[in-house]
């Protein structure tokens, strides 16, 4: 998920005066009082891993540290890797976008160092969505925004090689509508289908899950036609303690460490969160003392009010407990990583086609890992989390009760509705927030992108499901070991 | 109102229910809540016929409501439970004596014997000398810790195979946020156990696990029964923690936000990387425990040498799990160990790990 426009949130008004104020505050005490704890020589200027006092360049050092750890570490940008940056204005997004210029810059010294062997840097590009179109009017200021953004990415000799601008409504593809005409009327329909869309959903919490969701295909669609390999978030460690409080709150417990470790290969271009590990605050600082510019754009996040949504609620909740203590929301982060990722959490060893399967089969742990059940994931159609052991039994339950239909019927046509069907392979929480009344169902599905309607894939992992638990008394270990590995 | 009862379409609607807002009668509210809660303890194997049941009582609505609605369906359903009142007596004057005149209220109108155990007789100190050796800021911590125990040790001179408490729906996503918070991932994978310590000698049940706390003082209000509710003197400010004002906060959002919680810790899978505390016995009163003594007999042990810190304050060495007191008490007198105190910087760590 996108990170920046949230972590605007933490930036905004009254935020970010109480971040000059404490900054003032804490630099003219420290610097009275201590030195960094790391050089021992500079002034003190920021309270850094909550106990340590470090100067600007010390402070920076660490960040990207941690920044380089994760990338390295788990491989999240190889090579022959094709990098998006999904930049919001954000400080978060925009220390991403300076640290992967850092890394490229080198990445590419390193290449012609050997421009005799194989190896070369990767690509990288920056994309931004635009979503002005769906929050009121005078709020927004789309073209200044786009021109500031523009003027952050493309500074100097420093430019990545694209930078595009992205709008929410290009989540609709051109083949899905209707119209056969002009450029413009196109437009005005997929406008007015996402304005729909964003009406029938009544509950604000599910308003601003549906845009997040929409973000993200987005982002996939154009990240897939334009052949890249990675998709890269800023996500901080403060924006996943929101995000760990609110979806606990919204009952999606088994599926959270989903979308919080540093990789997710549930998506066709896998996403990955090198900042993870990064407090909001210290990004916000860090922009400050390097003099990195960053734009406010107001978006649904912003404007929602704290008691409107869960997820608005959740995030001043942290705050309060960020200011009570400061190590919280690193706290909280850590406490759900030690929750168990799932398969398609792991970079696969054999890069290429697999590292895109959505199921994310690993042949090379399937032969090493011979006791341990490999599972392919069902995945919620709207919004992509892993569904819950019942949630799966009872798809599966359902495909067997139409299958069984079939079979006495012969080919007569099942009586359920097509939105039935579509409920069934959603997850509970997106369900409640999204189809709470009957009568609106189908509705809403029919102005649904179609890239979220795509139950084929899902269909086809049911029907294995289904025919391997008939047969399931039958298997051995290894056989089914076997099995993974053919496929 | 105008309306009728959803349910029975009779009479008149007397309430509208907090979990799932329907508009309902008095009668059918309380064949509901009865029932709700007879659901939870058939579906999840809480009793066995012939078994003897320790309710904690502390007077407040939760563990009256419970002792309540535990003898009623007893009744109704034929467990063939013998259920007991226990109460703890944490020795703290004006306050907890009035409470225990509620219990012993409660022991006559429903014709269940109670059993009080003090403080005083099982560690020599009340909580009123407790705080005036170490003041008001960490006595929650003595009185949690050692009220946890004390239940344990009355049950067993009850000769209790069951030990029930009145936690209810919003006291379980509380504590479930409250592990979040605090990085307890050996707590976070059990607090949502309807039963926890299920292999000891004296398993803890939480029927009202599913059960919403404004649900339980309207059905309190509309029985009228007696029940106790001042809170405690030595920490006034506890019941305002920010996790209970965040549960409030989406409860008043989302109402099955508070079930969504639990559902979520339900889901929640450790992974198997993280080691987690072994279970052991203190060498010094063989109650359960994960450490060479137990957290009591720390605490105990600094009271009784004039050292009352000791066991209080972190150290950098020690990997001890922290205390956070789900499986306590019930009633307003948990507030005491589950508060702000628990948020702030000075969190003491415990060797407790039911």
């Amino acid at each position: 998920m996108e990170c920046g426009g949230h972590g605007c949130e933490i930036c905004t008004g009254s935020s970010c005066s109480c971040s000059s104020t404490g900054t003032r505050t804490t630099s003219s005490s420290w610097r009275q009082s201590k030195v960094c704890y790391k050089c021992k020589e500079a002034p003190a200027q920021v309270a850094a891993n909550q106990t340590e006092v470090l100067c600007a360049g010390c402070l920076n050092t660490s960040l990207f540290s941690k920044f380089k750890t994760a990338v390295n570490t788990y491989n999240l940008i190889n090579p022959s890797d094709k990098v998006l940056l999904a930049f919001s204005g954000g400080p978060s997004s925009r220390v991403a976008l300076d640290y992967i210029f850092e890394i490229w810059e080198k990445a590419k010294q390193d290449s012609l160092h050997c421009s005799e062997g194989s190896s070369r840097a990767f690509s990288f590009g920056v994309a931004y969505v635009d979503e002005s179109l769906i929050i009121p009017v005078h709020l927004s200021n789309p073209n200044k925004h786009c021109e500031e953004l523009k003027s952050i990415v493309m500074e100097g000799s420093r430019r990545p090689d694209e930078f595009v601008i992205i709008s929410i409504e290009d989540v609709y593809t051109d083949a899905e509508l209707d119209t056969t005409g002009e450029c413009c009327s196109i437009h005005s329909n997929k406008l007015q289908r996402l304005q729909s869309l964003f009406k029938l959903v009544q509950d604000p919490t599910g308003k601003e899950d549906l845009l997040e969701h929409l973000r993200m295909q987005a982002l996939q669609q154009f990240a897939r036609k334009h052949g890249y390999t990675r998709l890269v978030l800023g996500l901080s460690a403060s924006r996943i303690a929101v995000k760990v409080i609110s979806e606990t709150a919204k009952g999606c417990g088994f599926s959270l460490p989903a979308g919080m470790q540093y990789y997710d290969g549930r998506w066709s271009v896998p996403v990955v969160l090198p900042l993870r590990d990064c407090i909001a605050k210290e990004l916000v600082l860090l922009c400050h003392y390097r003099k990195l510019k960053w734009v406010f754009i107001p978006n649904m996040s912003t404007l929602t009010l704290p008691q409107k949504s869960i997820t608005s609620l959740s995030s001043s909740f942290v705050s309060t407990l960020q200011e009570d203590n400061p190590s919280r929301e690193r706290t909280i982060m850590r406490t759900a990583a030690k929750l168990q990722a799932f398969s398609f959490n792991h970079a696969t060893a054999i890069d290429g086609h697999s590292s895109h399967k959505k199921s994310a089969s690993v042949p090379i742990s399937a032969v090493i890992d011979e006791k341990e059940e490999i599972k392919d994931e069902l995945l919620c159609l709207l919004c992509c989390a892993p569904l819950s052991p019942q949630e799966s039994v009872s798809i599966v339950t359902a495909f067997q009760i139409t299958e069984s239909k079939r079979q006495q019927n012969g080919s007569l046509i099942s009586d359920t509705k097509p939105s039935t069907h579509f409920l069934e392979k959603c997850c509970q929480s997106c369900q409640y927030q999204f189809f709470p009344v009957e009568e609106r169902t189908g509705e809403i599905l029919s102005i649904l992108p179609q890239t979220m309607k795509n139950s084929e894939f899902l269909s086809e992992k049911v029907k294995q499901m289904w025919m391997r638990s008939q047969i399931n008394d039958c298997l051995l270990i290894n056989s089914d070991s076997d099995d993974e590995t053919v496929t | 109102m105008g309306r009728f009862c959803d349910i029975c379409l009779q009479k008149r609607a007397a309430l509208r229910r907090p979990k799932t807002l329907q508009q309902v009668c008095k009668d059918c509210f309380y064949l509901a809540f009865e029932e709700e809660i007879h659901q939870t303890i058939v579906e999840n194997q809480i009793f066995k016929p012939g078994e003897r049941v320790a309710v904690g009582a502390s007077g407040g609505k939760d563990s009256t409501v419970l002792a309540y609605v535990l003898t009623l369906l007893n009744k109704r359903h034929g467990y063939g439970l013998d259920v007991f009142l226990l109460s703890i007596d944490e020795g703290i004057s004006g306050y907890r004596d009035d409470s225990l005149e509620t219990v012993k209220r409660n022991e006559k109108q429903y014709g269940v014997p109670l059993l009080v155990v003090s403080y005083k007789s099982l560690y020599g100190w009340t909580m009123d000398e407790i705080v005036s050796e170490i003041g008001r800021k960490n006595n929650c911590t003595f009185c949690g810790v050692f009220r946890r125990q004390a239940l344990d040790r009355g049950a067993v001179m009850l000769g209790a195979n069951k030990l029930v408490t009145g936690h209810n729906a919003d006291d379980m996503a509380e504590t479930i946020l409250l592990n979040l918070l605090r990085g307890d991932i050996a707590r976070l994978s059990r607090c949502t156990s309807i039963i926890t310590g299920e292999e000891g000698a004296l398993p803890r049940c939480k029927p009202f696990k599913y059960t919403y706390e404004k649900e339980i003082v309207m059905y309190a209000y509309f029985k009228k029964l007696d029940y106790f509710s001042t809170e405690c003197i030595y920490s006034p400010n506890a019941y305002r923690g920010f996790a209970r004002e965040f549960i409030k906060d989406l409860e008043a959002l989302r109402p099955r936000a508070i079930l969504d919680i639990i559902k979520s810790g339900e889901s929640f899978r450790i992974s198997l990387d993280v080691k987690m505390p072994e279970q052991g016995v203190c060498e010094r009163c063989g109650y359960i425990s994960s450490q060479k003594w137990c957290k009591a007999c720390v605490l105990l042990d600094g009271l009784n040498r004039g050292l009352p810190r000791l066991g209080l304050n972190r150290t950098r060495t020690s990997k001890k799990s922290s205390s956070v007191n789900e499986d306590g008490y019930c009633g307003e007198n948990k507030d005491h160990h589950v508060r702000p105190g628990k948020l702030r910087g000075n969190v003491p760590r415990s060797s407790l790990d039911f």
